[in-house]
């Protein structure tokens, strides 16, 4: 699970504890998908007009974290959007796919893929990320 | 030889200096012993003051090589694929220590933290700290029959951030920038620049190389310059006391070099004592 996530590895897997992603080799819309998450971050308490909680930092974490996983792929921004209760989306769609990804506050993640009636919701684990990504630009999971 | 105490009290200072990670890595000869289940037996014996584990990758063992002897690259990586492939990471409980542990590599890391801002020091906590886990990674080693390590290479790193805060260029961060086109013709001042410096140490005791580059902080969104300095290089031996010599060799290497490689601007903000 990506329950705790870690940071993003380079290609040569690093020793170093605190990670960050080097700005060289990522996705054009990265630095704005962060912006994004930052600003999220920092709504406060009933966000959404209903009382939702504000987004905790550990899943502001979390979400950095799968961006940069994602944003070393070819792959178009997601769209990021608040959840009520605390957590954050993204989203994807192509042709009649989507791909949602959904970090709980909790610091549950789950995906969510959807091909016209067909939907499947399941815990994500890192391992899937990459299979998830081939198949919402190709439709194919390899 | 100078002591540590004297090297130390000779060697550059900053009252906030902006380390934010220290990495001391000892690669040696895979363990012909070591298997899955020891990571779960090594965990036991340390799970009081580092009860939290993670599965990593394994880190691969890039030792460093002087003149043309390139093909020991390759072999080092043909005993890669022959490991365990995995790696554990061992918290300990305030968040600030880490053990890392595969089968040809033991990793001991500080990391900054909201409770603990202030660097500990290298003398007073990082190398002793490191001393005392070593140790018992040894004991376990040896109370399971494995054998001790047979050391290839000590890699010392300091991990920098530089906040974007009190300075307003690039160029600032390091004086030889100054220089760059950019500074005084048609070309405006970088907004941003990466680079790998890399420096030979006397009679091939080792390299440092410091590499810079922008970079995003995932823990709290914010950009930063990753300013890293890393000293690698072999012990006279696989003893502790060899290993700690080298470190102190690594990390007196660091800490001049990032002095030299600063610029006073930067020095200010750093607040060097001396």
């Amino acid at each position: 699970m990506l329950n705790e996530p870690v940071g993003v590895r380079s290609p040569q897997f690093s020793n170093q504890w605190i990670r960050v992603t080097p700005l060289g080799s990522v996705a054009y819309w990265y630095l704005d998908s962060m912006e994004t998450v930052r600003r999220l971050g920092n709504m406060g308490e009933g966000w959404d007009g209903y009382g939702s909680p504000s987004i905790p930092v550990r899943t502001t974490i979390a979400a950095n974290y799968i961006l940069s996983l994602v944003s070393q792929h070819q792959v178009n921004s997601p769209h990021i959007a608040p959840v009520p209760g605390g957590g954050i989306q993204l989203e994807w769609d192509y042709d009649n796919r989507a791909l949602e990804i959904e970090i709980h506050p909790s610091g549950e993640i789950n995906f969510l893929i959807a091909e016209g009636d067909e939907i499947i919701v399941k815990p994500l684990h890192e391992k899937l990320l990459s299979p998830l990504l081939t198949w919402i630009q190709t439709g194919y999971f390899t | 030889m100078p002591s540590m105490s004297s090297e130390h009290h000779s060697l550059p200072d900053f009252a906030k200096p902006p380390v934010v990670e220290t990495v001391l890595d000892v690669g040696f000869s895979p363990l012909s012993g070591w298997g899955i289940p020891h990571f779960g037996l090594f965990w036991q014996s340390i799970r009081d003051e580092y009860p939290t584990f993670r599965d990593q990758p394994p880190v691969l063992l890039e030792r460093e090589t002087f003149g043309n002897k390139q093909s020991q690259r390759l072999n080092v990586a043909f005993e890669f694929l022959n490991q365990p492939e995995a790696r554990c990471w061992f918290e300990e409980k305030s968040g600030s220590r880490l053990i890392q542990i595969q089968q040809d590599r033991f990793i001991h890391n500080w990391r900054k933290t909201e409770e603990q801002q202030e660097y500990p020091r290298y003398e007073n906590v990082i190398r002793p700290a490191f001393e005392r886990e070593w140790d018992r990674f040894c004991s376990f080693l040896d109370q399971q029959g494995i054998g001790l390590p047979e050391v290839q290479q000590c890699e010392v790193k300091y991990v920098n951030h530089v906040d974007f805060d009190g300075w307003e260029s690039f160029t600032h961060l390091v004086d030889a920038l100054e220089t760059w086109p950019g500074s005084r013709g048609f070309l405006p001042l970088p907004e941003s620049a990466s680079f790998i410096t890399s420096y030979l140490m006397p009679e091939n005791a080792g390299r440092l190389r410091i590499i810079a580059q922008p970079a995003f902080r995932h823990v709290d969104s914010k950009s930063v310059i990753q300013l890293i300095l890393m000293a690698r290089g072999q012990p006279k031996s696989s003893d502790r006391r060899a290993i700690l010599e080298w470190f102190d060799l690594g990390r007196q290497w660091i800490v001049n070099g990032f002095a030299e490689f600063t610029s006073a601007k930067m020095h200010h903000i750093w607040e060097r004592i001396r």
